[in-house]
């Protein structure tokens, strides 16, 4: 469904809830799946199986028989931060694909009764399927034929792009987008692709003859991905990887890889980003994040989430709990693949902006000059550690991880041993490197507030 | 008294014969206590964490005109300290050992939840006993929550037009029902709560008899009700009962309403129909019906609408389902140059298009629908909370929490076409819609006559 028929059907959804703690999630981009831990898990479920399938193509497989359901992905190496796919309109010849003239494709899916999603992040393009196990030969050929469409729905193609428009109009007026626009215009230099979420879209090319090129250009590029999960033998997907997919093309575009630029060197001390129709103001004192393969890595987990990441967090505490200044306060971002947007964020009142802003100050203050205690410590690997049982729920989110962790050139485990690693940090280290990475020199105050 | 103890694989198997049992078995364990709590464990040892959900009957459908928005109030001061415990004690208990805690209040119930690793999960249940018991409720805290719920109303409802239009839409649409006011509530009545209602919430409405405690995960299944008897089995006090809502069906709804916001250079025009509630005999003809029109990849509706004519930018279904009935909506969003009446005589039209020419009512795509409801329901097998939520939402608005297992697969099953189109013509064809026309102007909500 359409981003523009969300907004509406929450109208209509009468499943309108309140919760104790804020829930929303958050809208900077860059992010990867919070890190898994091990130390208390007795034993894994399931071990993803690795392996190569051919020149250019790799298989993943969670084997996980409990439920007679099969979910088979394809992925490919690029995404929409890769100036070739951007290019050729690759974004919406890929997301578009199951779009055929006359709807086939997607009614057979609805026979398969599967669910059958394209979409694109910034560094891969996705097909998913989800389906029973007796469909799964069915449910292949579904694939391969998604894989091979050439008649883009031009109607559709339209639609889209008016879609892009409204939805585009949209989140103007959404505070929270248009403080992670501002951030992110803060940090990133115009013409970076981190950015490409927050300026108006491009329209959409609506040729299905070079839609369909595209496409198939981008399933060639070597370093895609075949995953599965759920109930089928190593054999069984061992014969569908073998098959699934057309030949790599051995030459591969130049530009492929995001060109990102670097970081804004003349970020203010503040901004303020006014805005109409407003009873709130929504603060974010933001720097650039630690990345993944940054060496404090491990230390960023601990010290992230004795700030902000928990309902008793530094942040939590002081800007909730004591004084009632806000419902929601926490960190969001950092720990990317590339640098992006950390900040220290919460909400309040507009007569409280004083009050709030004073507060989220100190809290960095206190935190620069005292980092975490020995308990705080203790507790937040704790969590770490006994999250990782969230993570082998089900064999999607294992194979999720797994995708995850190749697509970003990390080893296999990554995230598990970087719980290992924070684990083995002792006070002294996760203050050493809050000394150094959270000095509030180096944040700036963004705000989205109302016109004067 | 024990009252079940079901081997679901075997529930699930002999719906579905065809499909392979899933293994290993969970099995179902449900108890009322003398004290009135209804308790249901479900054992699966192949599930990694545990997940606790107290289920309290009374949501902000329940409340009073000057209590609107105080459920939500409440449900946070439930997060406070008790006489045994600090207000971090709770939720620290999570936190430091990779687990989750939360609660949301809806029209119908309150909800707190749990997921925790199973080394972690009996601690949960004495913290959640001791907050149903010994909650210090006192001026000091209830004014902060307040200001934290102001908050969050104001984060919810305020600050964004689609979600501006929320509120008015509620009162426009439903009126007088407790449905049309939603469950955030109003700033002047949080401003209004006072310490006397705090008191008539905990000690009237949070009985044991109005609450219902789920447990779901590896746990074993008669040491922790034995453990929920003990610590859950001194709870009582002098019960109130919430007040019955009334069956949407049973309401007089406006035939159109007008609501104006900031939003895009769009137009939206629905069709709104109400459906049977989850304890009507109709309602899994219903239930399956919408599958039909809307549970996969073609919506019948947008596909008549949007794909075949080309009279609406966009289209969809959508189907809802609250305690005192069923909502069924067809919407269309248009460019700026559709006018109001011409956007809904395209909607009827292409709603009797689906009537005249109903290829999406059909044996196969009834067949393709109570296949996908199955995954569905087989999905929640990997996630402890979706098993937890299913069957406290069956046992509160069914009075039998085997419909979330094999119970509700085996009424799917047995729904027939011609139950299917009933319930078309019922609910549908025979019935006169609310009409809802949404646009860009200053913001107001009226009903049109």
């Amino acid at each position: 469904m359409s981003p523009m028929s969300l907004s509406f059907g929450l109208l209509f959804s009468l499943s309108g809830v309140a919760s104790a703690q804020d829930t929303r999630i958050p809208a900077y981009e860059d992010q990867v799946p919070p890190p898994a831990a091990e130390a208390l898990a007795p034993k894994p479920k399931a071990v993803p199986a690795i392996w190569t399938v051919s020149e250019g193509t790799e298989a993943v497989l969670v084997e996980d028989h409990r439920v007679p359901e099969v979910v088979l992905v394809v992925e490919i190496p690029v995404g929409t931060y890769s100036p070739w796919l951007n290019a050729q309109h690759g974004v919406e010849a890929w997301e578009l694909q199951m779009y055929d003239a006359d709807g086939a494709l997607r009614a057979r899916a609805d026979a398969l009764a599967a669910d059958l999603s394209v979409y694109c992040e910034a560094r891969t393009c996705t097909l998913e399927l989800v389906a029973l196990k007796r469909d799964l030969e069915a449910s292949v050929a579904l694939v391969q034929d998604v894989l091979k469409n050439t008649s883009y729905d031009k109607a559709e193609l339209k639609r889209t792009d008016q879609g892009r428009q409204i939805g585009w109009e949209g989140s103007q007026t959404d505070p929270d987008w248009r403080l992670a626009q501002t951030t992110a215009q803060l940090l990133y230099t115009e013409g970076d692709p981190r950015l490409q979420s927050y300026v108006e879209p491009e329209k959409v090319l609506r040729d299905p003859k070079a839609l369909a090129a595209a496409r198939d250009a981008a399933l060639r590029l070597p370093g895609r991905r075949v995953g599965f999960a759920g109930d089928l033998t190593r054999a069984e997907a061992e014969a569908i990887a073998a098959t699934l997919l057309p030949a790599v093309n051995p030459v591969t575009p130049a530009d492929l890889a995001p060109a990102y630029l670097p970081l804004r060197a003349d970020r203010p001390a503040s901004l303020i980003e006014p805005m109409d129709n407003l009873t709130q103001i929504y603060f974010a004192l933001m720097r650039d994040g630690i990345t993944l393969e940054d060496p404090n890595y491990p230390a960023f987990l601990v010290a992230n989430h004795v700030l902000g990441g928990h309902f008793f967090s530094r942040l939590y505490v002081s800007l909730r709990h004591e004084g009632g200044e806000t419902y929601g306060a926490y960190t969001r971002g950092g720990g990317g693949a590339t640098a992006s947007v950390y900040s220290l964020s919460t909400f309040t009142r507009v007569e409280n902006k004083a009050t709030t802003e004073a507060k989220l100050r100190a809290v960095l203050t206190t935190f620069h000059e005292g980092g975490v205690t020995e308990q705080e410590r203790i507790e937040a690997i704790g969590y770490l550690q006994g999250s990782e049982l969230f993570d082998q729920q089900s064999p999607s989110n294992l194979l999720s991880t797994t995708l995850t962790e190749l697509t970003l050139g990390l080893p296999p485990g990554f995230f598990v041993e970087a719980t290992k690693r924070a684990s083995a940090l002792s006070t002294e280290e996760i203050n050493t490197f809050i000394k150094a990475h959270y000095d509030p020199a180096a944040f700036s105050m963004v705000t989205v507030e109302p016109e004067p | 008294m024990i009252s079940c103890l079901l081997p679901l694989a075997f529930a699930w198997s002999s719906a579905h014969a065809e499909e392979p049992a899933p293994s290993p078995e969970p099995t179902l364990l449900s108890e009322t206590l003398p004290n009135g709590l209804h308790v249901t464990v479900l054992s699966d040892p192949s599930l990694p964490v545990v997940a606790t959900q107290m289920w309290v009957q009374v949501g902000s459908a329940h409340e009073t005109d000057s209590e609107a928005g105080f459920a939500h109030l409440f449900e946070h001061l439930m997060f406070g300290k008790t006489t045994n415990n600090d207000k971090e004690a709770y939720s620290r208990h999570h936190t430091m050992n990779g687990g989750s805690e939360n609660a949301y209040t809806a029209f119908d119930n309150t909800v707190y939840i749990s997921t925790i690793g199973p080394a972690w999960h009996d601690q949960v249940l004495v913290f959640e006993a001791d907050r149903m018991r010994n909650l210090v409720l006192d001026a000091e805290n209830l004014e902060n929550e307040k200001k934290i719920v102001t908050e969050e109303l104001r984060l919810r409802t305020e600050n964004d037009p689609v979600s501006r239009l929320l509120d008015p839409a509620f009162h426009a649409i439903f009126g007088d029902h407790p449905y049309g006011h939603l469950p955030a509530g109003t700033k002047e009545d949080l401003a209004a709560a006072d310490l006397a209602l705090v008191q008539k919430f905990y000690n009237g409405y949070y009985h044991p008899a109005n609450m219902h405690l789920v447990i779901a995960g590896p746990v074993d299944g008669p040491a922790t009700m034995a453990r929920v008897q003990e610590l859950f089995g001194p709870l009582g006090g002098e019960r109130l009962v919430p007040p019955t809502i009334p069956d949407l069906a049973s309401h007089d709804f406006p035939s159109r309403v007008l609501l104006q916001e900031d939003i895009p250079p769009i137009k939206v025009a629905a069709l709104m129909y109400i459906g049977p509630t989850m304890r009507d005999p109709d309602y899994w003809a219903f239930k399956v019906m919408t599958e039909m029109l809307a549970g996969g990849e073609l919506d019948a509706f947008r596909e008549e609408l949007v794909t075949e004519r080309s009279k609406a930018i966009e289209a969809m279904t959508v189907a809802e389902t609250l305690r005192s009935g069923s909502v069924l909506a067809f919407a269309s969003i248009n460019l700026p140059f559709r006018s109001e009446r011409r956007a809904f005589k395209l909607l009827h039209q292409t709603r009797d298009t689906l009537t005249e020419e109903a290829g999406w009512m059909t044996q196969a795509k009834l067949d393709t629908a109570k296949r996908r409801l199955l995954r569905q329901s087989l999905e929640r097998r990997y996630y402890a909370e979706s098993q937890a939520d299913a069957l406290g939402q069956a046992y509160a608005w069914q009075g039998d929490e085997t419909f979330a297992m094999g119970g509700a697969s085996a009424a799917i099953d047995e729904v027939t076409l011609e139950q299917v189109q009933a319930a078309w013509l019922k609910y549908v064809v025979q019935a006169e819609p609310v009409e809802i026309f949404v646009k860009k102007g200053e913001p107001k909500a009226e009903e049109v006559q």
